[in-house]
């Protein structure tokens, strides 16, 4: 297996390649959905991407294909020059879900140690969980159990239990989609410390247009029926990014653009939209 | 209406959990005050014996019968104790099976349905027929009445664990065993505990309602011969002991769960 057939030549330097991609399912009623439809993406090492769009619009169903959760229907994917499914066997792959998704018979050092213990690692493991604890400003917490925390607080151990394995790409599906305002600005600036020191690849899936433009360095806006992409745009905005730049004038110009991009859209798609 | 109670009930203040406005002498009362009730209508209105003996008399009764009584009460105990143990383990393996192959449900579910349907009391002569009038037959009722409750609840439990945490163990590539011993097991446990909590008293009745159709021993035997006799006394004493034994296998079951089940516990419609 030297040369995984889902490689497509020199990858130079690029952690994803989506080409042609489509998903479709068939509904209950026998109708065929076309989830996803002739989606290219790259994603270069160490990016960090944002894909914002309408309900429907086949964000989460993206993530799910490139973590092999489901298989596509057309198209190819390549992740770290394998196929999805090897990618997610080397344990290359982390997955954060809107729901932290926490055992909760376990504390949080537990939570942790949960992937380590899968990875036959558990020896010695218990440093590094502590320290991914950390990491996220929990590491007084160790011995907490997920129903004693706050919503906040559970999906930060989330983002530690993806970050213990040090995956090379990692996959984030609206996982601050179900915290109020303060604590969802909170845990934006916690993530871009933690990603501007661990530099890995992140795929993030955001309603939020403000959460997408603050720690993007590139948003793919995507539309629904079907779901494909519609527009990408380069944030230039200088790292290391802090609460400040959310009020300047650069910033607020992004989010009026993304805001015509989506709204535009959204109208097409659904001319009896709810908005 | 249960379940609208709780919804319906007024916000407590901070501070007034139930748990803190609980008068744990409350029950003790009662009982004594039930007991000497019972004793004084008994007696004001000479209710003979052997319709409704008075609580001093089946006292009586348990203090100078003890030693044939606590043969009974152990031969019942070790029925109701092996029934419970293996109608519990054949439950929960089945339900094992069940989630791990879906061939296994679809062919066994609608047989252990169906043996659900049959009534204990029919089957019991048939199995004391089968099995002779020793243990086997009362161990086989008691496992009998025991298995399809945890067989249906431990089958929710194991497939309760939420899809997200499905899904993580696939992108971790979490073996079929990890997922079965670390995941589906410890998530099952509240829900195994309330269909143990049932089993613990079922199988007690199991065990008796066993003893009914042929035995030499054992408080379900003593209940018939009892009634037979008009010892009214001893029939209420052989009821006592089997009620005490049910209430002590539940109590047990209910310490070795807050023991093992230290985490937010929460079944759907609780």
């Amino acid at each position: 297996m030297g040369h995984s057939p889902g490689g497509h030549g020199p990858r130079d330097g690029a952690a994803l390649v989506v080409r042609g991609l489509g998903k479709c399912f068939v509904s209950a009623a026998g109708e065929r959905v076309d989830a996803l439809t002739g989606v290219d993406l790259t994603v270069r090492e160490g990016e960090f991407v944002s894909l914002i769009g309408p309900s429907g619009c086949g964000k989460s169903t993206l993530l799910r294909l490139i973590a092999d959760l489901i298989a596509p229907t057309a198209g190819s994917i390549d992740v770290l020059g394998r196929l999805p499914v090897m990618a997610r066997k080397a344990r290359e792959i982390g997955f954060i879900f809107q729901d932290a998704a926490l055992l909760p018979w376990r504390d949080a050092l537990g939570n942790v140690l949960m992937p380590l213990e899968v990875l036959g690692r558990r020896h010695g493991g218990e440093a590094r969980a502590q320290e991914a604890l950390e990491l996220v400003g929990l590491g007084t917490f160790a011995r907490a159990y997920p129903h004693e925390m706050s919503g906040g607080m559970r999906q930060r151990v989330s983002i530690a239990r993806a970050l213990v394995t040090e995956p090379k790409i990692l996959l984030m599906d609206e996982p601050f989609g179900a915290l109020d305002e303060f604590t969802r600005s909170h845990l934006n600036n916690l993530l871009t410390e933690v990603w501007e020191r661990t530099r890995s690849t992140v795929l993030f899936v955001t309603h939020s247009i403000q959460e997408a433009v603050y720690l993007s360095d590139r948003i793919v806006v995507m539309g629904a029926r079907p779901g494909r992409i519609i527009r990408e745009v380069d944030v230039a905005l200088a790292r290391p990014r802090t609460e400040r730049l959310r009020a300047e004038r650069a910033f607020l110009e992004y989010e009026g653009l993304l805001r015509q991009e989506l709204y535009q859209g959204f109208h097409l798609a659904a001319p009896q939209g709810e908005a | 209406m249960t379940t609208l109670g709780p919804m319906l009930a007024t916000p407590r203040p901070a501070g007034a959990s139930p748990r803190s406005r609980r008068r744990p002498w409350l029950a003790p009362v009662a009982i004594v005050v039930l007991l000497t009730l019972w004793q004084a209508v008994v007696q004001g209105f000479h209710i003979p014996a052997y319709l409704l003996p008075t609580p001093t008399a089946v006292f009586h009764t348990l203090v100078s019968q003890w030693s044939t009584l606590l043969q009974d009460l152990e031969a019942t105990a070790f029925e109701s104790l092996v029934g419970f143990a293996l109608g519990n383990a054949v439950a929960i393996a089945l339900a094992v099976l069940f989630v791990e192959y879906r061939a296994v449900e679809e062919s066994v579910y609608p047989i252990a349905v169906a043996i659900r349907t049959v009534p204990i009391i029919a089957i019991a002569p048939i199995l004391t027929l089968l099995l002779g009038t020793g243990f086997a037959p009362k161990v086989a009722i008691a496992a009998l009445i025991t298995f399809f409750p945890t067989l249906v609840d431990m089958l929710k439990g194991l497939t309760s664990v939420e899809p997200e945490v499905m899904e993580l163990t696939r992108v971790l590539d979490a073996s079929e065993w990890y997922v079965l011993w670390r995941v589906r097991f410890p998530a099952s446990t509240p829900y195994l505990f309330a269909a143990l909590k049932i089993a613990a008293t079922s199988c007690v009745l199991g065990a008796v309602v066993a003893e009914w159709i042929g035995a030499q021993v054992g408080l379900g035997y003593v209940v018939v011969l009892a009634t037979y006799d008009y010892r009214g006394s001893l029939l209420y004493a052989g009821i006592f002991l089997a009620s005490a034994l049910a209430l002590a296998l539940f109590g047990l079951t209910s310490f070795a769960e807050r023991r093992i089940v230290r985490w937010r516990a929460t079944l759907p419609g609780e």
